[in-house]
């Protein structure tokens, strides 16, 4: 399992034998000369174009060939979409996935699931992390998370589907499991700030555009998070944009959204914790333009390459007992998913970290 | 996503006396690995892979001129590679470019 990210701006990738060949232009603005670097193709099993670079149809064909996907994103890391080889032949699968989600009591009960498994890892990291920093708001809001976590568990489904299908948040199940996640992560990120030992300042979560260099790495992890997990729900054969938690919208991969819930914490806020309290990336990493901010060039590659290792790190995988890395984890979850829907296990187990 | 695969370091090294060839060669290798030296490649491949890699190089070699050697190295040899100048033999599973 192999990831190509594509950086460099204006640069061609063209298709040379079995190799991809990326010509990158000389930039002038950092003095760097032209130059080409090989990459042997059959090894790459997806390719995240960051930059205005391009890819030749014969490289687009033989990537989609082996079964490897493409997804673009802007200069900012903002997923646009992506390219792959179809939906899958899962036929039987996507029937049940459907099925579940017009199902209204049974797909408020795998809602609560991924709300669970989110705001357990919330609560863990808080409280690992508070082992050694003893401070009282942390514990506090590990503590509204413990209790949020009892109230999910505790959650009631009445009638069949939102009273009023207008207004679906209101007065519904789902509604109040929304409300609970959404409680969850103010405790949650009220807290983050203070487990950062660098002078950036974190005024809570800040989205569309962030406007702190630490929600800038929030949302640029998030993004290529999404990412893998489009892959995933593909390569199991879902449909990725019927979810359960998240509702349906045009072009809104909700189910790729709904296993990301769990996975935030683990992968995302852990790495961005350790950019930061590492010094691995600091100040100078990030350029502001309009209120907004966002990493540069150099910045960017330090925390791919540190997302990456955190995605090839291996753990003890919570619910089966066995070594596996936190992306082949990804792909387990969806598997899990498919075989409850397909009533192969009893229950979807949400990953929940130690 | 393909699963957990299990992967052997093959050093290939190859002597092959028409350039025709010898390019022909060095391209299908460097699908496969990583080009360390002049005519030697250091590849991490799994069975599938190497059968693959074998097959390529049959349809393009001629047994009574050429010669590539193949020398596969054991999970306890790999660790105790040296090397001078250049890094050691390590596959990569992220391209930043």
């Amino acid at each position: 399992m192999t990831t190509l990210y594509l950086t460099e701006p204006r640069s061609v990738v063209r298709k040379d034998g079995e190799t991809l060949v990326v010509k990158i232009p000389a930039n002038s603005q950092d003095g760097s000369a032209a130059r080409t670097v090989r990459v042997p193709m059959m090894k790459i099993d997806q390719v995240v174009v960051l930059a205005d670079s391009t890819l030749t149809t014969p490289a687009l064909l033989a990537l989609l060939e082996q079964e490897a996907d493409i997804c673009f994103c802007d200069y900012h890391g903002r997923f646009k979409g992506r390219l792959s080889n179809g939906t899958g032949k899962q036929v039987f699968l996507r029937l049940a996935q459907f099925q579940a989600h017009m199902d209204y009591p049974r797909r408020i009960g795998l809602a609560a699931r991924f709300v669970r498994g989110k705001l357990h890892n919330q609560r863990t990291l808080l409280l690992r992390s508070n082992r050694t920093l003893q401070e009282e708001q942390v514990a506090a809001d590990a503590a509204t998370l413990g209790d949020l976590i009892q109230a999910v568990d505790g959650l009631e489904v009445t009638g069949d589907g939102p009273p009023d299908p207008s207004r679906p948040q209101q007065e519904s199940a789902l509604g109040t499991l929304q409300g609970m996640e959404g409680a969850g992560a103010a405790a949650f990120f009220r807290s983050f700030g203070r487990l950062l030992k660098q002078p950036f300042p974190f005024p809570g979560r800040r989205r569309r555009p962030p406007t702190d260099p630490i929600n800038a790495l929030l949302s640029f992890g998030y993004t290529l998070l999404l990412n893998h997990l489009l892959s995933a729900v593909q390569l199991v054969g879902f449909d990725p944009y019927v979810g359960f938690l998240h509702s349906p919208g045009y072009g809104k991969p909700a189910l790729a959204l709904d296993l990301m819930e769990e996975m935030r914490t683990p992968i995302v806020d852990s790495v961005v914790l350790t950019v930061i309290n590492k010094q691995i990336i600091q100040p100078h990493h990030f350029e502001e333009q309009f209120g907004t901010y966002r990493l540069t060039g150099p910045g960017r590659k330090l925390f791919l390459q540190q997302f990456e290792q955190r995605l090839n790190t291996e753990i003890q995988h919570p619910a089966f007992g066995y070594r596996a890395s936190y992306r082949r984890c990804l792909e387990l979850q969806a598997r899990l998913l498919a075989k409850f829907l397909l009533g192969e296990v009893p229950t979807y187990r949400p990953f929940q970290i130690r | 996503m393909a699963d957990n695969r299990t992967t052997t370091l093959y050093v290939i090294a190859y002597d092959i006396p028409s350039n025709r060839r010898r390019s022909r060669v060095h391209k299908i290798l460097s699908a496969f690995g990583r080009w360390t030296q002049y005519s030697l490649f250091e590849c991490f491949l799994n069975e599938r892979d190497y059968l693959r890699l074998q097959a390529m190089l049959a349809e393009h070699l001629e047994d009574a001129k050429d010669s590539v050697r193949i020398y596969p190295l054991c999970g306890t040899c790999q660790e105790r590679v040296e090397t001078v100048g250049g890094p050691p033999p390590e596959e990569p599973d992220l391209y930043v470019v």
